[in-house]
């Protein structure tokens, strides 16, 4: 077992639609850095710079100021670096979770980076069905798909010695969550899979609306409820060390492990 | 073409964020829209789509729902937003009808405000796809909230159940039609009316804003889709199928939830004639009219 350490780097806020009643709250968006490997790792890349304008308009009528406060900005992805020591230029793998704008806001950015992604995902990404279009970035996309370091994968890979991709559909048809190995064993990057804590204890009153019909909490967005389960039953088959996408809990530049957030079952 | 005519019965209403109609658009506007049952009127058998709403909530989203609105009590316009048999009595009274005359139900799906009645249609036969049985009876874990899995057993139990899988003529002019999304089998019902064949969407198609996205009367323009799924949703891809197929299928698609076809509880409800056709959607040839 390695001793790998994530390192979450808050790269801007966004909002997202909670469940139970579904309202918009602000939620903080992350990158994360593997520290430990040769190779220096980063899991996605930042906010886009530019929202899709039919979310821009749903953001701007609940609150005028929304869209501009969650833009994101090249200067926050170079500063969340920097509070580990890295430069952009450094970095030399980046792992996407998914080709949502939220975690794939920069590609060519990263000059000497090679960028992993899973087929289903850049396939639907490419294309996404009309509904869910406005949460891509088209551009970053494009990019992506062009870029000459750019290494497509269909399931689960082994990319660096310790740090594992696990295939993890549902949120996406090709979200991949990342299991890294740490001092405290396996911990699983989950990344949109699980929003937050509220998805992994859905029964705590203080995390959200209680529910105790079900052990998981699907994300507001989804592509397929089945593999949803399937995927989160999967990787709590592995580990129940799991760290949350957009979770409140999660301190800036603090490493992890230790989890940001145990909680007894309930 | 056969002429039928399709009339709704109100018989319950709620009150939620409109969100949960149209997927995560326009979470911020609460909305009243009806619960209905729909009677087709034809020549020969009495048929019905969906059965009414029960009087209480499936106990976990009585739950939730309590939480999240404590002060609401299920009170936003009296007992409205429970169902009751009496509102169902009164509707099919004003048509003439007692739930003994009532030859055919045909179930869209199985969720709890379309299926809470069975015995009481005792020389009915029921009508439902065979994996919204299944699934009715071992959802996936997030969706256990919104069926009553007693109401499914008494279906078993019902000696006029016919358990069907994917597209079937009911009657001349009565189809349905399998269209998974909303849940793995939602059934829409075509139905040949003086119109054209209308499409009831039950949930798949809440409201007209699903289906005519960028009709800023309707909600919130989304001008890069022609469809909106709703929040209750087992699967995407199915949903938009099942839209593509339901409007290639008819001339019509009719709503399950419209806020505009309110009329309040045991009340009979009116279908316009040629069903709301928005603006931006009129040059459209042919479909989706």
């Amino acid at each position: 077992m390695r001793n790998y350490s994530l390192i979450p780097l808050k790269v801007g806020d966004n909002i997202f639609t909670d469940r139970t009643p579904p309202t918009f709250k602000p939620i903080p968006v992350f990158m994360y850095y593997i520290e430990g490997p040769k190779d220096k790792v980063l899991i996605d890349t930042g906010k886009a710079p530019v929202h899709h304008p039919s979310l821009e308009a749903l953001m701007a009528r609940r609150d005028p100021d929304m869209p501009e406060k969650t833009r994101g900005t090249w200067q926050q992805v170079v500063d969340g670096l920097a509070k580990v020591n890295v430069k952009p230029k450094d970095i030399d793998i980046v792992i996407i979770t998914h080709a949502h704008a939220g975690h794939l806001g920069y590609v060519s950015e990263f000059r000497n980076a090679h960028f992993v992604i899973q087929k289903a995902e850049l396939d639907f990404a490419l294309n996404p069905l009309p509904p869910v279009r406005l949460f891509f970035n088209p551009d970053n996309v494009k990019k992506l798909a062009k870029h000459p370091r750019l290494q497509v994968i269909d399931g689960d890979f082994e990319i660096v010695p310790g740090v594992k991709l696990l295939k993890s559909p549902g949120h996406t048809p090709g979200l991949q969550t990342v299991a890294v190995e740490t001092s405290e064993g396996v911990i699983v990057y989950a990344s949109d899979l699980v929003y937050s804590y509220h998805e992994l204890y859905p029964a705590h009153d203080e995390l959200g609306v209680p529910r105790i019909h079900t052990h998981y909490l699907p994300p507001p967005f989804y592509i397929s409820l089945g593999d949803l389960f399937k995927s989160y039953d999967r990787i709590t088959a592995i580990t129940r060390k799991i760290v949350p996408a957009h979770d409140e809990h999660i301190v800036e530049g603090q490493r992890i492990p230790p989890l940001p957030l145990v909680l007894p079952p309930k | 073409m056969r002429k039928y005519e399709l009339v709704p019965i109100q018989i319950a209403e709620n009150h939620m964020p409109k969100a949960v109609l149209t997927r995560n658009i326009d979470d911020d506007v609460m909305i009243h829209f009806p619960i209905c049952i729909y009677y087709i009127r034809g020549p020969k058998e009495n048929i019905i789509i969906d059965s009414g709403k029960i009087d209480r909530w499936p106990a976990y989203l009585e739950e939730a729902v309590r939480y999240m609105y404590p002060d609401r009590q299920f009170k936003p316009r009296g007992e409205t937003v429970r169902g009751s048999w009496p509102a169902v009595l009164e509707g099919l009274g004003k048509l003439g009808l007692t739930p003994e005359d009532i030859d055919i139900v045909l179930v869209s799906h199985i969720h709890h405000e379309h299926m809470g009645y069975v015995k009481e249609y005792p020389n009915a036969r029921f009508i439902i796809q065979k994996d919204d049985v299944e699934y009715g009876l071992n959802p996936l874990p997030y969706h256990r909230d919104v069926f009553l899995p007693e109401k499914i057993w008494e279906l078993q139990r019902h000696p006029g159940l016919e358990v069907i899988d994917g597209d079937r003529e009911i009657v001349p002019g009565v189809a349905v039609m399998k269209c998974p999304g909303h849940t793995p089998g939602l059934q829409a019902v075509l139905i040949e009316t003086a119109e054209g064949v209308a499409v009831y969407g039950s949930d798949l198609i809440n409201m007209y804003h699903n289906i005519f996205p960028n009709d800023p009367e309707l909600g919130t323009p989304q001008p890069y889709t022609d469809f909106i799924p709703p929040w209750y949703m087992t699967d995407l891809e199915d949903c938009y199928r099942s839209f593509h197929k339901m409007r290639d299928a008819g001339d019509y698609i009719i709503p399950g939830h419209e806020p505009r076809m309110l009329v309040g509880m045991g009340n009979i409800g009116k279908i316009p004639p040629r069903p709301y056709v928005p603006k931006n959607e009129k040059r459209r040839k042919g479909r989706a009219r």
